[in-house]
């Protein structure tokens, strides 16, 4: 299969691979999200054109405010300083700040402290793009104003404005992506599972500041640096093989993961039903035999009725009892009443008689004397001796009226004996009632008691409820097996064959053209790395599985135990390997930026550097849309090499800016 | 007994409600002309030519008072025996009630503005008219009313007890009465009743309420001791 096979013919392929219809294993590869990527890349490119800086410098031997722009072109760039701290690392910086949109990560505070306005204005595939940052000078603080702007027309049309962060890093990042035709990779290791990589790895890759673990960028994982060349070198079908392989890493990771989790909550869920049932049988086992509650019931009804009769009939007896009470009271009252008058009558009647047999010696008017003969006359005219009225026979009137009273007690007696013997029934009969209905109280208690009886009540509930419990259960692990073979059915079967389809489809695709390309890139590899300096190197082969085998003085040996200077070189080899082989193949993506930063002593000695970039300047002169920015001490050897108008020379003392 | 006891400036009342007793045609005069003789016969000292005196109508009316209410006697009994411990206190107590005194033998008295009143000149003049007592005459100055109690009251005290001995209880009574009051004088003892709440409170014009129950339960209360 060729390699400009088109993406019908990719997922027929995939269809005749996996025995499956077209329609399924689309179905598949989109929710998947595999997608053909099937066009050869055309070539980019990525310019830096300006570097400003302004602000004031604070605490160092020439403070005041600054203010310079760094103007750059194709080529080979140098800046370079006779002594060090001058401000090299930090233009460079600010370079990757610019088209990383994180200036503000990577100036050192002192500086970021001085500076009011960093701009960075580069060209990505020839459009102007300006990471601005403007703040105080002399504000520490990085919450500054951040804008990223596009050339539009002489003008600059804003794609983000705001503070420098995140959102300023997320938006140059979506306009490279999107400019450079890079997409985010997928990547699935068992450390972070799932992740994405973007922009700012394939930016890393752009700048070499010494020896790294990886020949592109500065990350291992995930197989980044084949990735990275992969994307560089503008393979079609990369990504598709990358978004399939994941694809299927991911699928074989939570299938493998799943059964033993989903094994785990049905083995769970059985293990609680086994409890479940277990406390059931044993509520259940407690469960005394008692009367049947719905006789209960009709027994309490009863009892209701006839605690209703009672409380009448306890009504009827009061009033009666009240009523003869009453009755009682009066009689008791009008006896005593009696009494009292008779004992007063009779006393009355005694000091009457006893009186009467004296005779009145004065008049009780006047107090004058009552002589005996006038007592005489009216004895002999039987006439009182004071007021002179006629005595009449005596017929003690008294007497009769005392007779009448003691037969008044005496009815009134009677009356009240018989009252409060009806009284005394009364009472025991609206007693005896009351009791009754205190028993019939209790016996409606007790069975209302029996009704309610809180451990036969609680042990109803328990038992209710562990059966809710056990429905429950019972649906979660109908729905958790149901959830099991679905998901069997659903991707155990087609998904994984068509993933397996799918990669090994495009593999195949991509496999035959990068074993060309990586040949390629290998042989010019191993030609820059000797002509710049690496000693003994017979072959350096990079495989399509990212291994780059050396073979060194007769011995094989790997990148990751190259000495740092070798291990430098060939980093800074790969990345001028790649960009030659696009240019000579007329596709590819790698950008076309290299900058370097001046590498330390025990890497390289400066005369050795010199003559690297010499070979550099050679190497690249041939591709003038190539640029390579360098940071370094000033050398002579060096200056000998780059143009000088292409030098920014900070001389003796001074500072770069 | 709470109902209303009649008095003797009320004689309708002695007729029960339904029924009941002949009406008398007079009041209780001659009864209440012995009692009024007993209290100021036994209540007497001795005064010159051989004649007793009764000291001041206020001291008659306040012991006339103790003998009319025997709950307000009662209770003043139970208060000497408390005070004093007197055991017989206690007792006579206890009989008055045994005897269903406060039902039987209370006379109620008006409560006027200076206390229980009774107007005594009918049987004032009864004793007077027999030559039983002889009120003295009031001298200038001289707010108190006095009484001369004659010889002949004692002869005729010693008759009525010869020939009517059920009012042998009127002396017995007022004797008893002695005991508490003495020789006290009418303002005293007075001053000692107006402690009754009952009596304090009642309204002017109003019958003294009994206090029959409340005494029962302090007896019960000291019997239970």
């Amino acid at each position: 299969m060729s390699t400009q096979a088109t993406a019908a013919e990719w997922i027929e392929a995939i269809a005749g691979k996996a025995f499956l219809p077209v329609p399924v294993v689309q179905e598949v590869l989109d929710r998947h999200a595999v997608e053909p990527q099937s066009t050869l890349p055309r070539r980019k490119s990525l310019r830096i054109r300006s570097v400003t800086l302004e602000g004031v410098k604070e605490g160092t031997v020439a403070d005041g405010p600054f203010g310079r722009t760094f103007t750059f072109g194709p080529g080979l760039w140098a800046i370079v300083s006779d002594q060090n701290f001058r401000g090299k690392s930090t233009l460079l910086g600010v370079i990757q700040g610019g088209i990383r949109g994180d200036i503000h990560e990577r100036v050192k505070p002192d500086v970021w402290r001085w500076l009011s306005k960093a701009e960075v204005v580069f060209e990505a595939n020839g459009i102007g793009h300006r990471l601005l940052v403007t703040k105080d000078a002399g504000d520490p603080d990085k919450g500054a104003a951040g804008s990223f702007s596009r050339e539009q027309d002489g003008g600059w049309f804003t794609l983000y404005e705001g503070t420098v962060g995140k959102p300023l890093e997320r938006a140059v990042e979506d306009a490279m992506l999107a400019e450079f035709g890079f997409a985010r990779f997928h990547a699935h290791n068992e450390k972070d599972g799932s992740h994405t990589h973007g922009w700012p790895v394939i930016a890393s890759a752009l700048f070499v500041d010494g020896p790294g673990k990886a020949v592109f960028g500065e990350l291992l994982v995930d197989a980044i640096p084949l990735r990275l060349l992969q994307m560089f070198m503008g393979l079609p079908w990369v990504s598709t093989y990358t978004a399939a392989a994941t694809a299927l890493r991911r699928l074989r990771a939570t299938k493998a993961e799943r059964p033993t989790a989903s094994r785990g909550l049905g083995n769970r869920l059985r293990t609680s039903l086994d409890a479940v049932d277990a406390s059931l049988s044993s509520a259940r086992g407690r469960v005394r035999p008692g009367p049947d509650r719905a006789v209960l019931r009709a027994t309490m009804l009863e009892q209701d009725r006839r605690l209703l009769a009672l409380r009448e009939g306890i009504e009827e007896t009061r009033q009666e009892a009240v009523r003869v009470d009453r009755q009682l009271q009066g009689a008791t009252t009008l006896l005593l009443e009696t009494r009292r008058a008779l004992q007063q009558l009779r006393d009355e009647r005694a000091a009457g008689v006893v009186l009467r047999t004296l005779r009145p010696v004065c008049c009780p008017s006047c107090d004058a004397g009552i002589d005996h003969n006038r007592h005489s006359r009216a004895d002999e005219g039987s006439t009182c001796a004071l007021c002179g009225t006629r005595q009449a026979p005596d017929e003690d009137e008294d007497a009769l009226r005392l007779e009448e009273l003691q037969r008044d007690v005496d009815d009134v007696e009677v009356n009240v004996a018989e009252l409060s013997a009806q009284a005394t029934k009364a009472q025991a009969s609206q007693r005896g009632a009351e009791a009754e209905l205190s028993k019939a109280i209790e016996a409606s208690r007790a069975t209302e008691a029996a009704l309610r009886a809180e451990g036969s009540a609680d042990l109803e509930m328990e038992i209710r409820g562990l059966e809710a419990q056990r429905e429950q259960l019972l649906a979660l692990i109908a729905a958790e097996e149901e959830e099991e073979e679905k998901e069997e059915a659903a991707t155990g079967a087609h998904d994984e064959a068509v993933l397996q389809a799918a990669e090994e489809v495009t593999k195949d695709l991509y496999d035959g053209l990068a074993r060309e390309i990586l040949a390629d890139v290998s042989r010019e590899i191993t030609t820059l790395s000797r002509s710049f300096g690496v000693q003994n190197i017979e072959s350096m082969d990079w495989g399509t599985g990212g291994a780059m085998r050396i073979v060194q003085g007769k011995a094989p040996t790997s990148f990751g135990r190259l000495s740092p200077g070798e291990n430098l070189r060939v980093r800074i080899a790969a990345a001028l390997a790649v960009i030659e082989v696009a240019r000579q193949r007329m596709y590819g993506r790698h950008p076309g930026l290299l900058v370097l930063d001046s590498p330390g002593a025990q890497e390289m000695a400066p005369a050795d550097f010199a003559a690297l970039l010499s070979r550099v300047h050679e190497a690249i002169q041939s591709a003038g849309d190539i640029q390579i920015i360098v940071g370094a001490r000033a050398d002579p050897t060096l200056l000998d090499v780059v143009p000088c108008d292409h030098v920014t020379h900070a001389h003796g003392e001074r500072f770069l800016f | 007994m709470d109902g209303q006891p009649e008095t003797t400036t009320s004689p309708d009342a002695t007729r029960p409600a339904r029924g009941g007793p002949a009406k008398p045609q007079i009041g209780f005069h001659h009864r209440d002309a012995v009692r009024l003789l007993y209290i100021l016969a036994l209540g007497s000292e001795e005064a010159a030519h051989d004649s007793r005196i009764f000291r001041g109508e206020k001291r008659a009316m306040a012991i006339d008072f103790l003998v009319r209410y025997p709950d307000y006697l009662a209770d003043e009994l139970l208060t000497r025996f408390e005070t004093e411990g007197d055991p017989a206190g206690l007792d006579a107590a206890s009989d008055i009630f045994d005897a269903d005194e406060p039902d039987l033998r209370t006379v109620a008295m008006v409560r006027w503005r200076r206390g229980a009143f009774q107007n005594i000149e009918m049987p004032l003049s009864i004793l007077a008219a027999h030559g039983l007592v002889r009120p003295l005459k009031q001298t200038a100055g001289q707010r108190r009313h006095d009484f001369i109690v004659l010889p002949a009251a004692f002869a005729f005290i010693e008759r009525i007890e010869r020939e009517q001995p059920s009012l042998g209880w009127y002396r017995s009574r007022v004797e008893l009465v002695m005991t508490l009051t003495g020789f006290r004088s009418g303002s005293d003892l007075k001053g000692d009743q107006y402690l009754h709440p009952e009596y304090r409170d009642a309204r002017h014009g109003t019958e003294i309420p009994s206090i029959k129950e409340r005494v029962l339960a302090r007896l019960r209360s000291l019997r239970g001791r």
